[in-house]
């Protein structure tokens, strides 16, 4: 007998053994994939606009149908939890026999290599799970295919099934390890679960420590971390043959640790909780030091005390510790047996807790060498209220209800983070002295819970160092903005910041489509036609806004903004005004950038393109402005202000003029380093009423705002405004 | 053959095998003895390669047998608590060793089968604790391996059975040359069937004897003296145990039957004769010249 008959025959011979989880494997995914695309054909009218013609409810439905299908075929939700299920459940039950004497007695003593034995349950459990998946995606796909006369789902079965087979090789091998180091089923399954978590525990638990107690550490660093730290995040990872590669590749790592655990393992370890007797303390002691940390964190959290921290500490330490003890011996009278190890537990754990608490690395207090230092990235969230609108990005999805196509917008995890990191200002003495009062104000702050006694303006600070060896360093300061205002406006007035927080300065000149404009009477397309124009306008408009400081900012408010289209940008909102009802909403609401009365080069072309944008806050074009008084406080008392006062209409166009003057016009863009009082709501009456179409893309109303510092003086006198009225009810930046 | 030396094994802090030297021949039945924890099933476990020896080696033809499948398949390791693939019936574990022991029989498993009155279709989790026995000395005679480890395989056979299993064991030998190696802790059970006994206590072996060698050197004598005389007289006889029940002596003499006979003829008695010593008698003798208080061990 040649031994690949041998290890055929013993496969067949194991599978006899697992014949109820065949038929469960059947049942299964005969219910997941053809009693679910039945589901989906029965259906697949109730989720199509019943008003359009029947011919194209049909051509829908069946795309919903044949969409839908695809989609559960590569699911990465439902079918990861199913997967990692039955791989535990595979791997548990496959090899089983190792926790029982009699049965590990039996398999040890037949003329069989350890090894082939390994490999005969290994491909067996693949087979059960990968075989009966295989058959009924198939069978589901051709389903759904005959009702649609739709080949997607055909062509979908073999990319899900390697998606998901991967994803369970992986789990599956994972689960392997965890059992061949135990001896016993409920040992072994708690093992799984810890091999399964026990990454995005210490990730999480090095997360809360920072967090907890780094003051400077800027929050929701650990994501990358997360995403590789257990195959359970494999299906966080971005779908395609990269993530399948990496599954399998280290499924056969985890396969071969699991055989080489396995031809070590002693046949006496059957019944045991551990395998091994030496790996009894590293395995406690890598679990109980973590757990420890999270009953100190989380008692430290939940109670806001050091006290609490220590309370959970030694509670977790000791309870774990016995409930450890419990699980390897199954004796209650075990409980204080291994006490060295529950001290030097302890000790590494108050180690642990001690460096983060009491910062022993220096973490708060780093602060790269000059000679190592070759710029950093600087931003706040007072430079730019927009930044997180100016740095999405849109994208088309087609609507299943309907199979219209709809825009939807996207950002990066943190937009603050990726803009530091790709920021590199250079000038080190702005640097140096940002940081030093960063960390002397957050510690300041930390001590005092949070409390000062300086008026200034507090803000958080995100630094990203960049070092010469082509490291990255971030940290996150709470610090006093107005104290640094030279320093901060540096940064902001700096090509650095704005090439990397502002998309518009890296757009092709050559690629704008269009430009659109929105002044006070909403919006507008330019009538700027050759490229040459458009290009000419973006020109101008970057070069200004380049030279655009914080100071200009604090002085003037924007007039109006700009939105500059690039070709894709363009095609996108095409295809959805072309589309019956398109609703462009949100590409008329996308990345308007401000312009400032200083743009003068600018503002000549508006208005050479028909946009007096510097002349529409003329007295001349309204009528009236109608004033409510809509303060919230009465002053300094901080009551409710019950006694407004009627509505006052402004006639008089020299009164009009002068709070025009101080006027902030919505036009979409709203800039925080203008000081703003919002203690008056002002409503214009233009002399040239809103024509339809301006209604339907801008305002029912003009709506202004007033500059907190240029407030006329009737104004104040008619409505009894005071200095600390202003303080109370506008906004302003650093 | 098997040669154990220096043979250890260790769980935790007990030794249950502490090195231990045994060499089994071919062709006889080899009875490993001893009371509960003696280290008996960890010996046997080890010879069937389920456990990796902590010292010494334990070697089969000169080969090593711990993961080697080509030796396992020499031998057929019935346990004390034979395990069998779950709702199998004795046809699917045929099935089963068959793939595995090439010279499976399955003429005579079907023979033997029908003989014992088993029958081959029905669950193995519905016979009694003896039928199961039963079944595995089925398999393990049909396997045709030139070794058979049992586990306390006796224990549970009703007499009958016993006997009959004793006469499989025998023809096969016969036949060709089975070599059973019987652990148990019960000295009756081997008696009538044992060429060779170890006996193990403690995980050490206190000896490893031929049979007919030991029945050769010791005898039981039964006699009566005359009044005036007692054991002290028969200063000649290496007296191993003596014990006088009214006027009869029963004592265990050292010794061929032919020097023992001359002796006795020498000393003037009413009346003496030789009778048969029990193997639990050689063994209560043979160790207690060695110091053991045997029959704790062995009644």
């Amino acid at each position: 007998m040649t031994s690949k008959n041998l290890f055929f025959k013993l496969m067949l011979e194991d599978m006899k053994t697992r014949l109820w989880s065949i038929a469960l494997s059947l049942l299964g995914y005969f219910v997941l994939f053809p009693v679910a695309a039945a589901f989906l054909i029965t259906r697949k009218t109730y989720h199509i606009n019943q008003n359009l013609d029947p011919a194209t409810v049909q051509y829908l439905a069946n795309r919903w149908a044949a969409t839908r299908y695809t989609a559960w075929l590569t699911d990465q939700g439902v079918f990861s939890m199913i997967m990692l299920f039955t791989a535990v459940i595979m791997a548990v039950t496959g090899f089983s026999w190792l926790f029982n004497s009699k049965t590990t007695d039996f398999y040890h003593s037949i003329p069989v290599k350890r090894q082939t034995r390994f490999f005969v349950i290994c491909l067996d459990s693949l087979l059960i799970i990968a075989v009966p998946y295989f058959v009924m995606s198939l069978l589901g796909g051709l389903i759904v295919m005959v009702n649609t006369k739709m080949a997607a789902p055909l062509a979908s079965v073999i990319p899900g099934f390697l998606l998901h087979m991967a994803l369970f090789f992986l789990c599956y091998m994972t689960a392997c390890v965890a059992v061949m180091m135990t001896g016993n089923l409920i040992v072994s399954i708690l093992g799984v679960g810890v091999f399964f978590i026990y990454g995005p525990a210490i990730v999480l638990l090095t997360e809360g420590l920072f967090s907890l107690f780094a003051t400077h550490y800027p929050s929701s660093r650990m994501n990358d971390y997360l995403m590789h730290s257990s195959p359970m995040m494999y299906s966080f990872l971005p779908a395609g043959p990269l993530q399948i590669l990496w599954a399998l590749l280290f499924g056969c790592i985890l396969a071969a640790v699991a055989l080489k655990i396995y031809l070590m393992r002693p046949s006496e370890a059957a019944g045991k909780a551990m395998a091994f007797k030496r790996t009894e303390f590293p395995i406690r002691f890598l679990i109980m030091v973590p757990v420890t940390l999270i009953g100190a964190l989380a008692c430290r959290e939940a109670m806001g005390h050091d006290g609490w921290m220590i309370f959970g500490f030694l509670f977790t330490l000791i309870a774990g510790s016995c409930i450890m003890e419990i699980i390897y011996h199954f004796d209650f009278k075990k409980l204080f047996d291994r006490r060295k190890c529950l001290v030097l537990t302890g000790v590494a754990a108050a180690l642990i807790l001690a460096v983060f608490r009491f910062d022993w690395i220096g973490y708060d207090l780093y602060m790269p060498a000059r000679d190592k230092l070759v710029g950093a990235g600087i931003t706040t969230d007072d430079f730019e209220s927009n930044l997180y609108s100016f740095n999405s990005r849109l994208e088309l999805e087609e609507n299943q209800y309907d199979g219209t196509m709809q825009a939807v917008q996207r950002n990066d995890d943190d937009v603050q983070l990726a803009l530091t990191r790709k920021m590199e200002f250079t000038d080190l003495d702005v640097i140096y002295r940002i940081a030093t009062r960063g960390i002397t104000d957050s510690l300041a702050l930390r001590k005092n819970n949070g409390s000062t006694d300086d008026n200034g303006w507090y803000s958080n600070v995100v630094v990203t160092y960049h070092l010469k060896n082509g490291k990255t360093k971030t940290r996150s300061y709470m610090m006093n903005l107005s104290a640094l205002r030279d320093d901060m406006d540096a940064v902001y007035n700096s090509s650095e910041f704005k090439t990397a927080a502002y998309p518009v300065f890296s757009m092709d000149g050559n690629d704008i489509a269009g430009i659109n404009y929105k002044g006070i009477r909403g919006l507008d397309h330019l009538q700027v036609t050759t490229p040459e124009s458009k290009k000419l306008l973006w020109e101008t408009y970057c070069r200004e806004f380049m030279a655009l400081t914080a100071d200009d900012r604090r002085k003037e408010a924007p007039i109006a903004s700009l939105q500059f289209k690039t070709a894709h940008f363009q095609e996108m909102a095409d295809t959805i005004r072309n589309q019956p009802d398109g609703y462009l909403g949100i590409f008329n609401d996308f990345g308007y950038y401000p312009v400032y009365p200083s743009f003068t080069d600018t503002l000549a072309l508006l208005k050479e393109a028909g946009f007096d944008a510097a002349g529409q806050l003329s007295a001349d074009n309204f009528r009236s402005i109608m004033i409510q008084d809509v303060r919230s406080y009465k002053n300094s008392e901080m009551m409710p202000y019950e006694n407004h006062m009627a509505p006052v209409t402004i006639t008089d166009k020299e009164e009009l003029a002068e709070i025009l003057k101080a006027a902030i016009p919505d036009v979409g863009y709203y800039d925080q380093l203008n000081r703003n009082y919002y203690g008056l709501e002002l409503t214009c009456d233009p002399v040239s009423p809103l024509t339809a179409e301006e209604m339907s893309t801008g305002y029912a109303n003009f709506y202004i705002q007033l500059k907190a510092d240029e407030i006329p003086k009737f104004l104040l006198e008619k409505f009894g405004i005071t200095e600390e009225d202003i303080a109370l009810e506008s906004s302003h930046g650093y | 053959m098997i040669e154990a030396h220096q043979l250890t094994k260790r769980f935790d802090d007990i030794t249950a095998v502490d090195h231990i030297d045994a060499v089994i021949k071919d062709g006889s039945v080899f009875g490993l003895i001893g009371t509960n924890g003696a280290g008996k099933s960890t010996f046997l476990r080890m010879a069937a390669g389920v456990l990796r020896p902590d010292e010494g080696t334990i070697l089969m033809d000169g080969q090593m047998i711990y993961e080697n499948p080509a030796i396992k398949q020499q031998f057929f390791y019935i346990s004390d608590d034979q395990y069998y693939l779950s709702n199998a019936t004795p046809e699917d574990m045929k099935d089963f060793y068959r793939i595995l022991y090439p010279a499976f029989d399955t003429d005579r498993f079907h023979h033997l089968l029908s003989g014992f009155g088993l029958d081959k279709d029905r669950k193995i989790n519905t016979f009694s604790k003896g039928m199961k026995k039963q079944l595995s000395v089925i398999l393990g005679l049909s396997a045709k391996t030139r070794y058979l480890f049992c586990d306390e395989t006796f224990d549970g056979l009703d007499p009958v059975m016993r006997q009959t299993v004793k006469s499989l064991f025998a023809e096969d030998m016969t036949d060709r040359g089975l070599t059973p190696i019987i652990a148990s802790h019960n000295l009756r059970e081997l008696e009538d069937i044992c060429d060779h006994v170890g006996l193990l206590h403690k995980g050490g072996i206190l000896f490893s004897r031929d049979l007919e060698d030991m029945k050769l050197n010791i005898h039981k004598i039964q006699c009566v003296l005359y009044p005036g005389m007692s054991i002290s007289n028969l200063k000649d006889l290496d007296i191993v145990l003596s014990e006088q029940t009214g006027s009869i002596i029963t004592m265990t003499v050292r010794g061929s039957e032919e020097e023992i006979l001359e002796k006795m003829k020498r000393y003037e008695t009413i009346f003496f004769e030789l009778v048969p010593l029990s193997l639990e008698e050689i063994f209560i003798s043979e160790t207690e010249v060695k110091g053991y208080d045997i029959k704790k061990l062995v009644l």
